[in-house]
């Protein structure tokens, strides 16, 4: 009973694992510093360098659940970005986005066919053919520009990458009556910090300072503003924002809050103004503004992608054996499986799927860059491993590879924003790495020692 | 007989919730051959492991040569004296013969090897076991046979005093055998003592001289091992009586179902001719080594090799690959079930069902119920004992693995079945339901051929039989046609019938 209760156990940590070291480092850095790492600004950005990895390890998932390995993934990306940059670029093909497109998609499925087809004919070790092509691959990027980016390019490229939708959630879309009363506004003149607050602070004379400490122990707001509003806090709110905005460090007053200012400020203006300016110094501020979620539009790339190939790899046929290949390519030839197409087609789609991603990281560049993604094999390689993934062939999911990319790239952002240098980063990825597999180990360990004697 | 080599008492060992040792003793003098059997699972691999210091005892005593004695190592057993000839033999077959007798406690110099004494030693210890065995070559180059002689040799190089041997006949044909029990006989006489753990009944009478049986992680019984018939330890293994060992009924053999004519491969088969009708089961006898595992992989298309003529019921097959043959109903069986036979890793109802994903998909795509349907009735028609269809294949026993690769091939209504060693290396009470679904599926009208090293089972299950030597095939023979005799002259070449090689 305990037995069985304990491999269920392991068993739902094995397929839940990647999640919940995904919730952990989130929830380790978001403690430290919530404003900064759950800001919708940071997440976005997370998500949009996720992307790239995240569609790159989808097709890896493929590769090392039939026991196989790709090493030329971060070259492929950036072949495939340079083909794709040079049949839009002007100084170039210049034949416009879609055939350029095409031309990046290409140029992965075909490096991944060339792949496929060496290691099965020629009976080589996949390690040793990706590690040529990885050269291979490299030096043609290199070699097709001389070594220089390509640019020149339609400017709706660096969109596919770069753009984001906005969703307002409608959560909290109004400030609160406290932060919008007088109470409020007097509170933050006292002791705020937003560069307004401590203009005002300087600029008033102490008698109105006063007289606006004096709204906050009134409950009758309305009335005690029309008697409260000064020459003094009328003019300077009038003069600096009107005239010399810049000493606000950015905070660019909307037509809105000029029309109030000009007007002789009135109880309820000044309502209205609190609001603006609010609204204004922190647009994406979670805890005060309306809420506005930032979703690169990359995701509804990687999102599809990810659902299709899980489906493929999961309810097709083929995708059954690609896990008998990878378990046992003998006992998979033995059942009359095709070992070699299923092979050739596992490393298409890692192919492809590199030819993807290095479409989209160059479109978050902006341009065909033949020196980008040195090693990002490593990393897609890693994503996959992190989420369960096993040399050893026949394990192995869509979806631990993808949550993989996003604990590799939520470790560094936090790493980051925690003030953790680049070369530490490095020691702690790894770490993880080799913990994430240990732990692995650990669970397969257990499952198979109630096997018995 | 002072005092024994070695004495067991009262070991316990669990894991986690599972009892695998509850009381068991075990006494071994010098010069004694002690057979130790019981089901897989019964925990003779467990006590061996605890003796070698794979694992420590929870509860319990070991004396050996008087003084007590717990290996945290198995290292430290082996130089203790107590060496293990495990079933899966582990040498490391890259390397030369004399490197694998002394891996692990290298003759060094000032830190060198000394490869010349080395290679020195292992000539001596060759000469002392009769063997005929070049030290320099690499051990990928031997035979099984030969490759177990390493393992005793390697044994005998930190002058073991008591051997384990794991199966050691699992692999071996009938002559090796023999001179495999030549050997313990010596081993015996110099006062080796000897644990032979085995399932094939029909050694132990030859070669123990004390048993003991365990069941459920108990010692059941122990005793002189001529005061005890084997039925009596069959019935003390599996704690019931097993009727017959080889649950052979009549069946009408019909007409031709397969024929195969003048297979050959560059990997050593001949002109091999074979046919099997319909409610035939029909053996290939051999030496290991022979080729008939070969000649299977060469005719299934597994490797390369040309057939003159490959007939299923009447129709041609050309080109021979697995996915044709599976189509026209002929399945094989692999020998070598955890690296060929099944994906080890991957589910009962995958491994089930890898031939035939038609049965389980609709336009490519796998419905789960249906997988889950089927894989279901197979396990409940040949007997699978899994929690599930969704178990882990390296989670069963050697026996219910052997079921589930048979169940792939009923589950493709395979007609004719090429069973290469079916019961190699699995427990009686397997065996025997393996024998019983053979024969049921003779009855039925498959046509059955059964590769084994194993005369007795071929004798007690077969109607016809063919004998292999040297990659050639003999005529077949009605199983009350030949005895074993005459088939030990063919597969020895003693005979010349069987054509020799071109």
């Amino acid at each position: 009973m305990w037995q069985s209760t304990s491999r269920k156990l392991w068993q739902l940590f094995g397929k839940l694992g990647p999640v919940f070291a995904l919730v952990l480092v989130i929830v380790i850095f978001g403690w430290e510093k919530p404003e900064l790492f759950f800001s919708f600004q940071n997440v976005s950005n997370v998500i949009g360098q996720t992307t790239v990895i995240a569609i790159a390890a989808i097709g890896m998932t493929f590769v090392i659940v039939s026991a196989g390995i790709d090493l030329s993934v971060g070259s492929v990306v950036a072949l495939a970005g340079v083909y794709a940059t040079m049949v839009m670029s002007a100084d170039y093909l210049g034949w416009g986005l879609w055939y350029g497109l095409l031309a990046g998609l290409l140029t992965g499925a075909v490096c991944g066919w060339i792949n496929g087809v060496v290691i099965t004919k020629g009976k080589l070790a996949p390690f040793i053919v990706t590690l040529g092509m990885m050269e291979i691959v490299r030096g043609l990027a290199l070699h097709s520009v001389g070594g220089l980016p390509v640019t020149n390019i339609p400017s709706q490229f660096g969109n596919i990458a770069n753009s984001v939708m906005e969703i307002p959630l409608k959560v909290s879309v109004e400030f609160s009556e406290e932060e919008l009363n007088m109470k409020a506004l007097s509170n933050r003149i006292k002791s705020g910090h937003d560069p307004l607050a401590v203009h005002l602070r300087n600029s008033l004379s102490p008698e109105t300072l006063q007289q606006i400490e004096a709204w906050n122990s009134t409950a009758e707001v309305p009335e005690k503003i029309q008697t409260g509003l000064t020459d003094d806090f009328n003019k300077i709110i009038r003069q600096d924002l009107l005239y010399t905005p810049e000493r606000f460090e950015g905070i660019v007053l909307s037509s809105g809050v000029q029309d109030s200012v000009v007007q002789n400020l009135q109880g309820s203006d000044l309502i209205h103004l609190n609001r603006l300016l609010l609204e204004e110094a922190y647009p994406n501020f979670i805890a005060k503004g309306d809420k506005i979620l930032l979703l690169p539009y990359s995701l509804f790339i990687l999102i599809p992608l990810a659902l299709v190939s899980a489906f493929i790899l999961r309810y097709t046929v083929f995708g059954v054996q690609v896990y008998a290949v990878g378990s046992n390519e003998r006992t998979a030839r033995l059942c009359g499986v095709n070992v070699e197409r299923v092979k050739v087609f596992v490393y298409m789609i890692g192919g492809f799927t590199a030819g993807l991603a290095g479409i989209l990281h160059a479109s978050r560049l902006n341009t065909g860059q033949p020196a980008e993604a040195i090693g990002m094999e490593l990393e897609v390689i890693a994503a996959v491993v992190i989420g369960g993934g096993s040399f050893m062939g026949g394990e192995g999911t869509i979806f631990g590879s993808v949550i993989g990319a996003f604990i590799i790239k939520f470790l560094r952002n936090g790493c980051n924003i925690l003030g953790i240098s680049s070369f530490v980063q490095r020691i702690v990825i790894g770490l993880i790495i080799i913990a994430a597999v240990y732990v692995d180990q650990l669970r397969r360990r257990s499952l198979e020692g109630s096997k018995g004697q | 007989m002072s005092e024994p080599l070695l004495k067991m008492s009262n070991i316990h060992k669990a894991f986690g919730a599972t009892k695998a040792l509850s009381g068991v003793n075990l006494t071994v003098e010098p010069g004694q051959v002690h057979i130790l059997v019981g089901e897989n699972g019964a925990g003779k691999s467990t006590l061996m492991k605890i003796l070698t210091g794979v694992h420590p005892a929870d509860q319990g005593e070991i004396y050996y040569r008087g003084k007590r004695f717990a290996a945290s190592h198995p290292k430290e057993a082996l130089m203790a004296g107590i060496a293990m000839i495990y079933q899966e033999l582990n040498l490391a077959t890259h390397l030369p013969v004399y490197s694998n007798i002394f891996l692990g406690h290298e003759i060094l110099r000032r830190g060198l090897v000394q490869k010349r004494e080395q290679r020195e030693r292992t000539r001596q210890i060759f000469q002392q076991l009769d063997a005929d065995i070049n030290p320099n070559i690499p051990v990928s180059q031997l035979g099984v046979a030969q490759r177990q002689l390493v393992e005793i040799a390697r044994a005998l190089s930190v002058d073991a005093r008591l051997i384990i041997m794991d199966e050691p006949t699992a692999a071996l044909s009938e002559k090796e055998t023999l001179k495999l029990f030549e050997l313990i006989r010596k081993l015996r006489e110099k006062g080796v003592g000897i644990i032979y753990i085995s399932h094939n009944l029909e050694e132990f009478g030859e070669i123990g001289d004390v048993y003991t049986v365990l069941r459920d992680g108990e010692g059941v019984s122990h005793g002189e091992m001529n005061s005890v018939s084997p039925e009596n330890l069959i019935q003390m293994m599996v704690g019931r009586t097993i009727e017959d060992l080889y649950p052979k009924t009549d069946h009408a053999i019909g007409e031709i179902l397969f024929t195969v004519k003048n297979l050959s491969s560059p990997n050593g088969t001949h002109d091999v001719c074979f046919e099997v009708n319909k409610g035939e089961i029909t053996g290939i006898a051999g030496l290991v080594g022979t080729g008939r595992t070969e000649m299977l992989r060469a005719l299934f298309g597994l490797e390369p090799g040309q057939v003159e003529e490959l007939s299923m019921q009447g129709v041609t097959i050309l080109s021979p690959t697995p996915r044709k043959l599976t189509r026209k109903k002929v399945g094989l069986l692999s020998e070598d079930r955890a690296g060929e036979g099944l994906a080890q890793n991957l589910s009962v109802a995958i491994n089930m069902t890898l031939t035939i994903p038609d049965k389980i998909s609709r336009r490519g795509v796998v419905s789960y119920k249906r997988l889950k349907d089927l894989s279901w009735d197979l396990i409940h028609q040949v007997g699978v004992k899994t929690e599930s269809p969704d178990q882990k294949v390296n989670q069963l026993s050697g026996g219910n693995q052997q079921k589930v690769a048979l169940a792939r091939l009923l589950g493709a209504d395979t007609k004719v079945l090429l069973l290469d060693e079916p019961t190699r290396g699995i427990d009686v009470g397997s065996k025997v339901e393996i024998y019983k679904l053979m024969d049921q599926l003779a009855v039925e009208g498959c046509g059955i051929v059964m590769v084994s090293s194993y005369l007795p089972e071929l004798f007690g299950m077969c109607d016809s039989l063919y004998v292999m030597h040297h990659g050639g095939i003999s005529r077949k023979y009605a199983i009350d046609e030949i005895n074993e005799d005459g088939v030990m002259t063919l597969a020895t070449g003693l005979s010349d019938e069987i054509a020799a090689s071109a």
